[in-house]
């Protein structure tokens, strides 16, 4: 696999952990769900070592993607282990904001809406250690599962109609055509109506593109664009503060992006038929 | 002989100073609290149970009477009357016009008897009967349609720590016993931690009754959603506040005040804004005191803005409101008057954000609209609002009865 694909995937890695520790802003999933048994101080220092291996992490990643170390060195290994962990944190994110809303169907899409999030770290150890072509057919399919997990779990959401979904739309024309008062109720009748299209459109592309024997670029792309056009709403809705909500989600639309660069010529994959 | 002339004295000595011997927040006191949790009522029989009274548009004329059943019952009412003197007269009867089993429950049922046509300023007493079987003798009082000063209670966020929930209904029931002008309490949401689980709100009904004072006083209660309250039951409780699918209303808690009860798990920017502004507009020139109350905070202490900044936060200033509540955060705040994102004299405060039982947060006391004169801190506590001609008195009163804040606003 080309060196500057493996680059690609190593900067979005970067971007979604930075995008986790301004997010750590706010009380994390785990602080939440561990408050009541552990306590304010406690949770508080958690989310505190989380916020600074984030950040380390993050800047360790780059580095050591210059020296770019052996995989059986000990920096290698390093490598290896940062990313192990910044792929279990937005894991253990998702798994703990499902926890704390247990029976609220929107946070039990989590896990599978956040796959993408905790595979991509993953298929970068994967890539390094082994980059045969055997496995880097497993890492397509790793990574396209992962998308389709994305997808479904924002489709549900979209098709149950989730709240901050209608004002995410809202806000983005309210952004584009100024706040308007009286245009609030017909902006939502337009936004849940949308959301249903929407809905329908992520279900599609996730059929598309877990065809079997099939790599249809046009499909990682059009993923790719929505990927990035959904974690922009957070930003058009809601400022540019919000920045670090496109940037959590920057895989969304990454990994899209980085199937339909890997996928360059062939519709049909000749390594499996 | 001589001990026998001075056991009169004895008597007049203690009956003097026992309220100084008396512990002030027996709820403090594991084995109190141990003793009133013990004494809730059962609810898996066909007598009636966690009782509460609701109020949502007119509490000065309505109030929503509601209970629970362990069976389907036939034969359900309740009894009231204005309460004359000590003798109590239930001269009217009415059953309730609205019964159902709670979802996922085991065979719970709640009853909603709504009363109408009450007389402001009134208190009246009632009488729950389920089969046969009645509840204690209760009363709460209307809201008044005069300019007569009184007092609301806040608070939000009961959802974990069950004890401290016991605890903080009994200093509800301590405060409300002992102050005549207090009546009704505004919950934030967040009553317990999954909405949709019976149980959980069984446990948190029970305790309601903690909040009924010994002689035999009921805080009307003003719902808000919060983010655990997904689901039915929610509206199966409260008797679904301010409609279907909406839980979002005002409250003209007198002619002069009215309180506007949002919902942050629905959507801020759509129907919900457009009737905040129509709602505002009308409110505005009406009321002395105009308030807001939400579950997720505009600016919080601890998590980052909710919805409600983009949506509602610029109609709070287009139409001055004299306060906001929220909650969430599991911290006590109260932000500096806020304006354009800036601090500004003639801005709005916002308080909160959540204490009713929950563990405490340590708040971000950093945030700029958290610094002086506004305040951050952490315990269990309600919030307490007096409402009069001239001011508008804001306090917080902790788990042990002591004030954690307090400030006053003047009419605007
Ligand atoms: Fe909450």
């Amino acid at each position: 696999m080309q060196q500057k694909l493996i680059w690609f995937l190593r900067i979005l890695i970067v971007i979604q952990s930075l995008g986790y520790a301004a997010k750590l802003a706010a009380p994390s999933a785990l602080n939440s769900y561990l408050l009541g048994s552990m306590g304010g101080a406690f949770v508080l220092a958690l989310d505190h070592s989380v916020w600074l291996f984030l950040l380390f992490a993050s800047g360790a990643l780059l580095v050591l993607g210059f020296f770019g170390p052996a995989a059986s060195s000990v920096l290698g290994k390093i490598d290896f282990a940062f990313l192990g962990l910044l792929a279990l944190w937005p894991f253990v994110a998702s798994i703990f904001s499902w926890l704390n809303n247990t029976g609220d169907p929107f946070y039990a899409t989590d896990p599978i809406g956040h796959a993408v999030r905790f595979a991509a770290p993953l298929a970068l150890v994967f890539l390094t250690i082994n980059p045969t072509q055997g496995c880097q057919r497993g890492v397509d399919w790793l990574l396209r599962l992962s998308v389709a997990g994305a997808f479904i779990g924002h489709g549900l959401c979209a098709w149950w109609i989730k709240p901050s979904f209608i004002d995410l739309i809202v806000g983005t024309w309210d952004t584009i055509l100024g706040q308007d008062l009286s245009a609030s109720v017909s902006r939502q009748a337009f936004a849940e109506a949308l959301l249903s299209v929407i809905a329908i459109q992520d279900f599609i592309l996730v059929v598309l593109l877990l065809l079997p024997h099939r790599k249809i670029r046009t499909v990682a792309m059009w993923m790719a664009i929505w990927g990035l056009v959904t974690a922009m709403s957070r930003m058009t809705a809601y400022g540019w503060g919000n920045w670090h909500d496109l940037a959590l989600r920057v895989c969304n639309g990454g990994i899209p992006l980085f199937l339909w660069y890997s996928w360059k010529q062939p519709t049909i994959d000749r390594t499996n038929s | 002989m001589k001990t026998k002339a001075l056991a009169p004295l004895g008597l007049l000595i203690f009956t003097f100073f026992s309220p100084v011997f008396a512990q002030p927040s027996p709820w403090l006191d594991e084995e109190y609290l141990e003793q009133r949790t013990s004494q809730l009522t059962p609810t898996r029989s066909a007598a009636p149970s966690q009782w509460r009274v609701i109020w949502t548009k007119e509490p000065s004329t309505r109030a929503t009477v509601s209970w629970t059943t362990g069976k389907k019952g036939s034969e359900h009412r309740l009894m009231y009357g204005v309460r004359s003197s000590d003798d109590p007269k239930l001269t009217e009867s009415i059953k309730p016009q609205k019964n159902g089993a709670y979802s996922s429950a085991r065979g719970e049922y709640f009853h909603h008897a709504r009363l109408s046509g009450l007389s402001p300023s009134t208190t009246y007493d009632f009488q729950i009967e389920s089969d046969g079987h009645q509840s204690p003798l209760m009363h709460f009082t209307t809201a008044p349609a005069d300019d007569r000063t009184f007092r609301v209670l806040f608070g939000g966020d009961s959802r974990t720590g069950i004890e401290v929930r016991a605890q903080v209904n009994l200093l509800i029931a301590d405060l409300s016993e002992k102050d005549n002008q207090l009546i009704g309490f505004a919950h934030g949401g967040d009553y317990i931690v999954s909405g949709r689980s019976w149980s959980q709100w069984s446990t948190w009904l029970s305790q309601h009754e903690l909040t009924v004072a010994n002689s035999g006083k009921v805080l009307p209660i003003i719902p808000t959603r919060g983010n655990h309250d997904g689901g039915p039951l929610y509206d199966e409780i409260f008797d679904t506040p301010g409609g279907k699918d909406k839980n979002y209303f005002f409250t003209r808690l007198s002619p002069d005040v009215a309180l506007v009860t949002l919902n942050t798990e629905i959507s801020a920017g759509g129907e919900q804004r457009f009737w905040l502004g129509q709602t505002l507009a009308s409110l505005r020139s009406q009321v002395r005191w105009l308030l807001a109350e939400y579950h997720r905070p505009a600016w919080p202490a601890v998590k980052s803005p909710g919805a409600a900044k983009k949506f509602w936060v610029p109609l709070f200033e287009k139409f001055n409101l004299d306060l906001v509540v929220e909650s969430d955060g599991h911290v006590i705040k109260r932000t500096v008057p806020i304006r354009n994102e800036k601090k500004d004299p003639t801005g709005i405060v916002y308080v909160g954000e959540g204490g009713l039982g929950v563990p405490q947060r340590k708040p971000k006391s950093d945030r700029w609209y958290l610094q002086q004169p506004g305040m951050t801190g952490a315990g269990h506590h309600v919030m307490r609002v007096e409402f009069s001609k001239t001011k508008m008195d804001y306090e917080v009163i902790l788990l042990d009865g002591k004030q954690g804040d307090n400030y006053e606003f003047s009419v605007r």
